[in-house]
């Protein structure tokens, strides 16, 4: 399977803090990826040098076989979406024209068309007309979605998209990612609910102190030993029916 | 409404504009303001007052109105911060200080208050960007460093002011504003700064969205954040202080403005840009006229009124209903 995002060799992190030395990473195409680890581990750091809020000191980062170093933020738009952790806005957008600013770096930027598509793919065309303030955080989470998806990349970052959703807009907004790479894209999820990412992921990262403590294919990465070395804590097994297969649940 | 907001405001300038010309200490009235434009039968004092002392500071409060809004609404996207103001880094401070400082060491005579103004406030905005371009500087280093400059260039001026009281009057005079001394070539200059500054917020009217989305989101979308916010930046602070250079301190206009046209026709820049410098041309051009009217024997200081009449309105709107800035 070819690679969506190469990470090589990087080092970087803030201006007063050096967070990661020298980590390499690879993100394959078409996966659910699921990005773990403590809190503080630097998950949502590494999301920032792949849409570059943050660069880094040296290595190298490709996206689609692109050098990250050299793509302008409007090419590196097209190839990837990001929703954030906390997309909250203070200023009334309604849902449509918050949608269409994903369309900022295409050449068509006012193609209704394909904002429509990305809102009807969310589930929020009915919403067009409603002020982004006046809506649920699920119906939030699923704008600030369609938003990514009208940028026309193939690659989805996403920072806690279930934090503060209840359980029913948990599982519609992870149904919606699970569609999606069905379709082709690739989804980099930061995710604090391994229950979420066992169901779910088909890779998982485990990130702790800026260091990979463990990365590859979900259901051989999560064991015991990865939850007791990464976050300290026991875990013991459970089976679920539904998905007929085994979980890892940290003992309580 | 939404759709013809603009037009609604455009023609309720163009009958304030007509009414503010026929009022004033001198009686003129209607039909002879009508009959300066049209060829009527008026007197040549009547065109003077017409055409050389109230039609120039309409234009000009209309102009200054208009810079203020725009400034307004370029400060509250590139900041993130609905409480943004043209004033909030430090441009009417410095300003002042400029003021009060030629004032005290006897310059004015030379080079006039204007070029004092604009002097103490291109230093304080070039100061404040400075800092802002340094890396990373987010937007709250940005909005204390203009607060640490207000205050340090209010206290600057107080000291001023204390040294040099008998010219007490002359700066606060100046420091609350006025189009009483505004001359035609402040009015060209003002308006070329006016049409210039609002295509420019036009032409970046989908960048100015994205401000006010959080960074990683912009960023993501494809916005170049730091130049685009320099860039806006920098404009819209020389047209603040040339505006404030020119007419003193007016205050609340460029706050309240982009609050009042979001209210009627949201967020969106594209549709917000036009109708925002209207209606900030158009609340100076009323504050202006009660201003030169409410006092029989003279005329309050522009800024004041504009605080009087704009609190009250702009609590009212936050308030009612369920307002969020848009």
């Amino acid at each position: 399977m070819a690679d969506a995002i190469v990470i090589d060799a990087l080092t970087g992190g803030y201006e007063d803090k050096t967070l990661f030395q020298r980590i390499s990473l690879s993100f394959p195409k078409g996966a659910f990826i699921a990005l773990a680890g403590p809190n503080g581990s630097g998950k949502s750091s590494l999301l920032k040098f792949l849409y570059k809020q943050l660069k880094p000191k040296e290595g190298a980062i490709r996206v689609e076989q692109a050098d990250l170093s050299t793509l302008k933020q409007k090419a590196l738009a097209q190839r990837i979406g990001f929703v954030p952790q906390d997309g909250r806005l203070d200023f009334s957008f309604t849902v449509e024209e918050t949608v269409a600013m994903g369309r900022y770096a295409n050449p068509l930027p006012d193609d209704v068309e394909r904002i429509h598509t990305a809102m009807e793919t969310c589930s929020v065309l009915e919403l067009r007309d409603t002020p982004v303030t006046r809506i649920s955080g699920g119906e939030l989470q699923r704008t600030l979605l369609a938003r990514a998806l009208a940028q026309d990349g193939k690659i989805l970052l996403l920072d806690e998209p279930v934090n503060h959703l209840d359980i029913a807009h948990q599982r519609s907004v992870m149904h919606l990612l699970q569609d999606l790479v069905k379709g082709g894209y690739t989804v980099v999820a930061v995710l604090h609910d391994l229950l979420l990412a066992q169901a779910y992921s088909s890779w998982i990262i485990f990130l702790k102190d800026g260091a990979v403590a463990a990365y590859g294919p979900t259901a051989e990465v999560v064991t015991e030993e990865i939850l007791k070395s990464v976050y300290g804590v026991e875990s013991h097994r459970i089976f679920d029916p539904r998905l007929d297969k085994e979980l890892l649940i940290p003992a309580w | 409404m939404r759709r013809h907001l603009g037009w609604i405001v455009l023609l309720a300038t163009l009958v304030l504009a007509l009414a503010s010309l026929a009022i004033g200490s001198s009686r003129i009235g209607l039909k002879a303001t009508i009959g300066v434009f049209t060829g009527g039968n008026t007197s040549s004092a009547q065109r003077y007052i017409i055409l050389n002392l109230r039609l120039v500071r309409i234009i000009a409060s209309f102009c200054a109105g208009a810079i203020l809004a725009l400034a307004g609404v370029s400060y509250q996207a590139v900041l993130r911060n609905p409480m943004a103001d043209p004033f909030i880094l430090g441009v009417s401070s410095g300003a002042s200080f400029g003021v009060a400082l030629a004032i005290y060491l006897g310059l004015t005579s030379r080079f006039g208050l204007p070029f004092f103004a604009l002097a103490g406030a291109t230093g304080t905005t070039l100061f404040i960007l400075a800092l802002a371009s340094r890396k990373r500087s987010s937007n709250t280093v940005l909005l204390l460093s203009g607060v640490a400059a207000n205050y340090i260039l209010s206290a600057a001026m107080t000291l001023l002011l204390f040294l040099n009281r008998e010219q007490y009057q002359r700066i606060l005079a100046w420091s609350l504003g006025t189009f009483s001394t505004a001359t035609w070539n402040q009015v060209a200059i003002a308006s070329l700064v006016a049409a210039l500054l609002f295509l420019f917020l036009f032409g970046n009217h989908r960048n100015l969205d994205l401000l006010l989305l959080d960074e990683g989101s912009a960023r993501s979308s494809g916005l170049e954040v730091e130049s685009v916010r320099h860039r806006l930046l920098l404009f819209s602070s020389f047209a603040t202080a040339l505006c404030v250079s020119f007419f003193g301190v007016i205050g609340f206009i460029g706050l309240m403005a982009p609050h009042v046209t979001r209210l009627v026709l949201g967020a969106k820049h594209r549709r917000l840009i036009l109708p925002t410098a209207l209606t900030g041309g158009f609340l100076m051009l009323f504050s202006d006229t009660l201003a030169r009217i409410l006092i029989p024997t003279g005329e309050l200081p522009v800024g004041i009124i504009t605080s009087l009449l704009g609190v009250p309105l702009f609590l009212f709107l936050i308030l009612k209903g369920r307002y969020r800035f848009g």
